[in-house]
């Protein structure tokens, strides 16, 4: 099997979920480094099977799946999840925090998981706390903390670990929309400076608005969407880069950090 | 090269060990309320439960069965029932742990540990509780009662008792906190609503519920008047 020629950091290549092609058919998909994009669809069009397809926790049953160079869908079960402890960064819809762990510990625990030391990785906890702008609330436990709060803790979980990607499914739901702006320009400003590959799955529009590119999901294919008129003018405009039927050409950032390259 | 890059190996089991011991105690207080629940219905359905497994077969007349079947009831269904209320918390927590990057296996593991931990002491303090007391109690029985003979056994017959007490009633609350479990509920509610005589349980509940009310409302007065 041949590398993608121009090694985005997601290269998704006529993925299929399930064997008939009821969920995903054929969908192509790439993410550069530094990008930003939404996988917009209404409720049922696959949003969260694609999500889990790409951080493998669903076993795709066609189509390939390189993550920054790598074949990960050719990785048995296990190394997959080290991968991903490695290199992905998740933020669920329904995000659960342990009740028990303070906010800090509970955004350190995907590198305690992945051995790196206590104060070491409640360093990098509070780093990424303070970069969502909730550090006062790093010692604060979980119970009744207000929604705004926990999606910021969930953009610092999955980005703790310093990862290439970051799969986030509806990760501004609920919030008002001055709230979710601001993360939104959080997320595309770490995105240019780390380099960082975003795909966020939404249905709503605004939300989809506030990435760089969006692409469309219609019944398991991915469409190239319009860019809605609401979209904020990106940081780093990339072209569109998701067609139906054929691998789609990506545009990668070039001002990528070091941090990327040294990992390929 | 990320943090994460230098590092990177596998779960380490010291973190797993310390991660699992702070999730065993709960901080939030209904989970605490829930855990007790559970330890103090494990320890009323370890008594019956340990004396029907240390008595010698000979001992074990229909009548000695019965009673302790029936002095069984209340305990088994009440750890079933706490079991089952704690199924949200251990999914819960195994989905924060899967969330957060940890292996399936070792999130099983530490999301039930607070199942295990509660029921298991219960049913020790129970057993231990049966093991101290037997010997008073069978001196207070009167000469034939079924219960007399059955503890009328060994230091070694109470030990494996108490041992496989602890392990039924453990086993017993894993399962009634399963997804298995809570499939089996739902089922058995939906044949319970199809029901005819559920009428009367429309009858009832609302009567349930003004009765909850007036005694919170009275536990709120109480709480004001102290």
């Amino acid at each position: 099997m041949s590398l993608p020629s121009d090694n985005p950091v997601l290269d998704v290549r006529g993925l299929v979920f399930p064997a008939d092609g009821s969920v995903l058919r054929q969908v192509h998909l790439a993410v550069g480094e530094g990008e930003t994009v939404a996988v917009l669809g209404p409720q049922g069009a696959g949003k969260s099977v694609l999500r889990a397809c790409l951080a493998g926790e669903l076993d795709s049953a066609g189509g390939t799946v390189w993550t920054n160079g790598k074949p990960f869908h050719l990785m048995p079960p296990e190394a997959k999840r080290a991968f991903r402890l490695r290199h992905y960064g998740l933020v669920y819809q329904d995000t659960v925090f342990l009740p028990e762990l303070t906010l800090a510990d509970n955004v350190a625990l995907p590198l305690r998981f992945a051995g790196v030391g206590a104060a070491r990785a409640r360093r990098k906890a509070l780093t990424w706390l303070a970069r969502f702008e909730i550090a006062e609330a790093a010692d604060a436990r979980l119970t009744g903390l207000p929604l705004d709060m926990v999606r910021r803790a969930a953009l610092a979980r999955a980005m703790v670990n310093d990862p290439l990607l970051v799969l986030a499914d509806e990760p501004f739901a609920g919030l008002p929309s001055q709230s979710a702006d601001m993360l939104g320009r959080v997320l595309n400003s770490i995105a240019l400076s780390h380099g960082t590959a975003v795909l966020l799955f939404t249905d709503d529009p605004a939300t989809a608005a506030r990435c760089q590119r969006t692409v469309d999901l219609v019944a398991g294919r991915i469409a190239a969407g319009p860019v809605p008129s609401a979209a904020v003018t990106p940081a780093a405009p990339a072209a569109p880069s998701a067609s139906v039927g054929a691998p789609a050409p990506v545009a990668v950032s070039t001002a990528g950090p070091d941090r990327v390259k040294a990992a390929r | 090269m990320s943090t994460v890059e230098r590092t990177a190996g596998a779960e380490p089991n010291g973190f797993r060990v310390r991660l699992t011991l702070r999730m065993v105690l709960p901080v939030e207080r209904p989970a605490r309320v829930d855990a007790m629940r559970l330890a103090w219905s494990a320890a009323l359905a370890a008594l019956p439960l340990t004396v029907s497994l240390a008595a010698p077969v000979s001992a074990l007349g229909t009548a000695g069965v019965l009673g302790l079947a029936c002095a069984a009831l209340p305990g088994v269904t009440a750890t079933a029932w706490s079991a089952a209320r704690m199924y949200d918390s251990r999914t819960g927590a195994m989905r924060a742990l899967c969330q957060a990057g940890a292996e399936q296996r070792s999130a099983w593991v530490m999301a039930t540990c607070r199942v295990v931990l509660f029921t298991g002491v219960g049913a020790l303090v129970g057993g231990v509780c049966v093991i101290v007391f037997h010997s008073p109690l069978r001196r207070l029985l009167p000469k034939h009662s079924p219960l007399r003979p059955m503890l009328a056994v060994g230091g070694a017959s109470w030990s494996a008792a108490l041992v496989a007490t602890v392990i039924l009633v453990v086993l017993g609350a894993l399962l009634a906190s399963s997804p298995a479990w809570r499939r089996l509920d739902v089922l058995l509610r939906a044949a319970w609503a199809a029901l005819p005589w559920s009428r009367v349980e429309r009858v009832v509940s609302p009567v349930w519920a003004a009765l909850r009310t007036a005694s919170l409302s009275v536990r709120r007065a109480v709480r004001r008047l102290r």
